[in-house]
């Protein structure tokens, strides 16, 4: 048996003749924490929901636990925790009556709303009505929701979404420490990359219900380029030695770039140095990890 | 179920449900109260006349109107704030779901009944009725209109459930209510309009069934069975957007 706890072989969901989900086959491994990256619209709530039975899969398997989904769902669900989108809750209840429900469907010990109210820091307005809630606070209370019993798979979707920046910390935290301290597997969506970066182990990303990456973040760090960013004096002279040695340069703003991965820089410099030209600014310049993001989903795009 | 049952009445605990279950058919026994009190003198047998003045408002649009309410917001609870999904991806069975729903619609339906029946009791003594209350029709009748009522059921809690606007089922409930009490004076009409049914039933002295009887109560019973097949087989199968 595989060792990933999400498993999906040509998932594809279409609307009509739109295909929200186009062949997407998610590999999560079992322990981590793995960003689920898209823009806004690309498939990822779509894909989310057909992991949890809430939407049908035109076409193409879910595996989860090792199990179909399909003929499994019940087992499987009292196994994961999962929040879709904006929240849900009854508005007309307290959050300790919200959270109540929910425990007793998965016919789990009263200490369980206690101890999730804690986590998420709801204890002090758990006799609040959930309508007076603050967005942030909901959002916490959806966190909790899919918290109790302690699943062994997490599915998040946005769930940073409406948060202020502390906010933001805070559940980002609380989601690096969940496989640490229960073994809990994370699934986490995001429009925004920076705000997975720091805590997830492998992403993946779609774009127009296709996955154009999917892997740990050294290997998305790699699809990035470097570039070589030199001011030297006299320009031409700078300029006609390093297109000798084989390179392609680009003059811009009185600098030029070398848009190459295996330049050596220190190599370079001494070679422009030993040639009687004088090196005022050399520096690399690596892609963020946001750039590539940005880069590889506006690629494609054009397609 | 038994659990499914028990989480759905906790849903409705803090709703304004029960207060207008109780309400609603008081109002409507007053209405029968206030009616005696003018005939007072003038006729014999108060009970019919709490029965009749009562049962014209609450069989022709208060009852439907209870029904209307009472499935709708059962099924808004869910639809508000995308409870479905939530609630569907925690390890429940649809179909559990959809009977815990319609059980406890039941529930409210027949409590909202005997608050009534208990209503004309009340006003029939308050008006000075004599003193043996005729079960069979302060009892008896309330509960047929129940039976009575099983389309205008089933279809209410189809739209319920079906469209997330509440406003749809309020709408359809309402609208369709209100030309009843037209169509129910038609003798060759009023049998394709299940929303006259509660008037018949009630009101037979005035309308009657027209021998018509067996097959109002074969529509109800066959069109309920229909509608929430059709209902739950959609429910089981709907994509949760």
């Amino acid at each position: 048996m595989s060792n990933y706890l999400i498993e999906t072989n040509g998932l594809i969901k279409s609307f009509g003749n739109f295909k929200a989900v186009n062949g997407i086959d998610l590999k999560v491994p079992k322990g981590e924490i793995y960003g689920f990256l898209g823009p806004n619209g690309a498939g990822k709530s779509t894909t989310i929901r057909m992991l949890l039975g809430l939407i049908k899969p035109t076409q193409g398997m879910v595996q989860l636990f090792g199990r179909p989904l399909k003929s499994n769902r019940l087992d499987i669900l009292k196994k994961v925790g999962s929040m879709v989108e904006s929240p849900s809750y009854y508005g007309h209840l307290s959050a300790y009556e919200n959270l109540n429900i929910t425990r007793k469907i998965l016919e789990l010990p009263k200490s369980e709303v206690d101890r999730v109210l804690q986590v998420v820091r709801l204890t002090e307005v758990k006799d609040k009505l959930v309508k007076k809630f603050s967005l942030g606070m909901k959002q916490r209370l959806g966190i909790a929701q899919a918290l109790l019993g302690n699943p062994e798979l997490l599915l998040l979707d946005e769930p940073t979404n409406g948060l202020d920046p502390s906010g933001i910390h805070e559940i980002r935290d609380l989601i690096k420490r969940l496989p640490f301290e229960t073994g809990m597997t994370v699934l986490v969506s995001s429009h925004i990359l920076s705000e997975v970066e720091l805590i997830a182990d492998q992403v993946g990303v779609i774009q127009k219900g296709e996955m154009i990456f999917q892997g740990t973040l050294q290997d998305l760090r790699v699809k990035g380029s470097s570039t070589l960013i030199i001011d030297a004096n006299p320009m031409e002279r700078a300029l006609v030695h390093i297109e000798q040695m084989g390179y392609t340069v680009q003059v811009r703003d009185g600098r030029l770039y070398i848009p190459e991965q295996t330049v050596d820089p220190a190599e370079m410099n001494k070679k422009l140095v030993m040639n009687n030209i004088s090196v005022r600014h050399l520096s690399e310049h690596r892609d963020t990890l946001e750039e590539i993001f940005l880069s590889i989903t506006r690629e494609d795009l054009k397609r | 179920m038994i659990k499914a049952l028990h989480i759905e009445f906790l849903k409705i605990k803090r709703s304004k449900l029960l207060i207008l279950a109780t309400f609603l058919p008081l109002f409507a026994a007053l209405q029968g109260g206030l009616f005696a009190v003018d005939m007072k003198g003038k006729e014999e047998d108060l009970w019919h006349f709490v029965y009749l003045g009562a049962m014209t408002q609450f069989s022709w649009f208060i009852f439907p109107l209870l029904i209307t309410i009472i499935l709708s917001i059962i099924a808004r609870i869910e639809h508000h704030h995308d409870g479905w999904k939530q609630l569907f991806s925690l390890p429940v069975e649809r179909e559990n779901v959809y009977f815990s729903k319609l059980l406890i619609g039941f529930a409210l339906i027949i409590y909202s009944v005997i608050v009534y029946t208990v209503g004309l009791i009340i006003a029939g003594i308050s008006v000075g009725a004599d003193s043996s209350i005729p079960y069979d029709m302060i009892v008896q009748r309330p509960f047929l209109v129940i039976v009575a009522s099983l389309p205008i059921i089933a279809i209410q809690f189809y739209v319920s459930m079906r469209f997330s606007h509440v406003g749809v089922p309020l709408m359809v409930g309402i609208g369709l209510a209100l030309p009843s009490m037209l169509i129910a004076n038609s003798a060759k009409y009023w049998i394709y309009y299940p929303w006259t049914y509660p008037i018949t039933s009630a009101l037979t002295d005035t309308f009657g069934p027209l021998g018509k009887a067996e097959i109002m109560y074969t529509v109800c019973g066959l069109s309920f069975v229909v509608i929430t097949a059709i209902g739950l087989i959609q429910f089981r199968t709907k994509d949760i957007i």
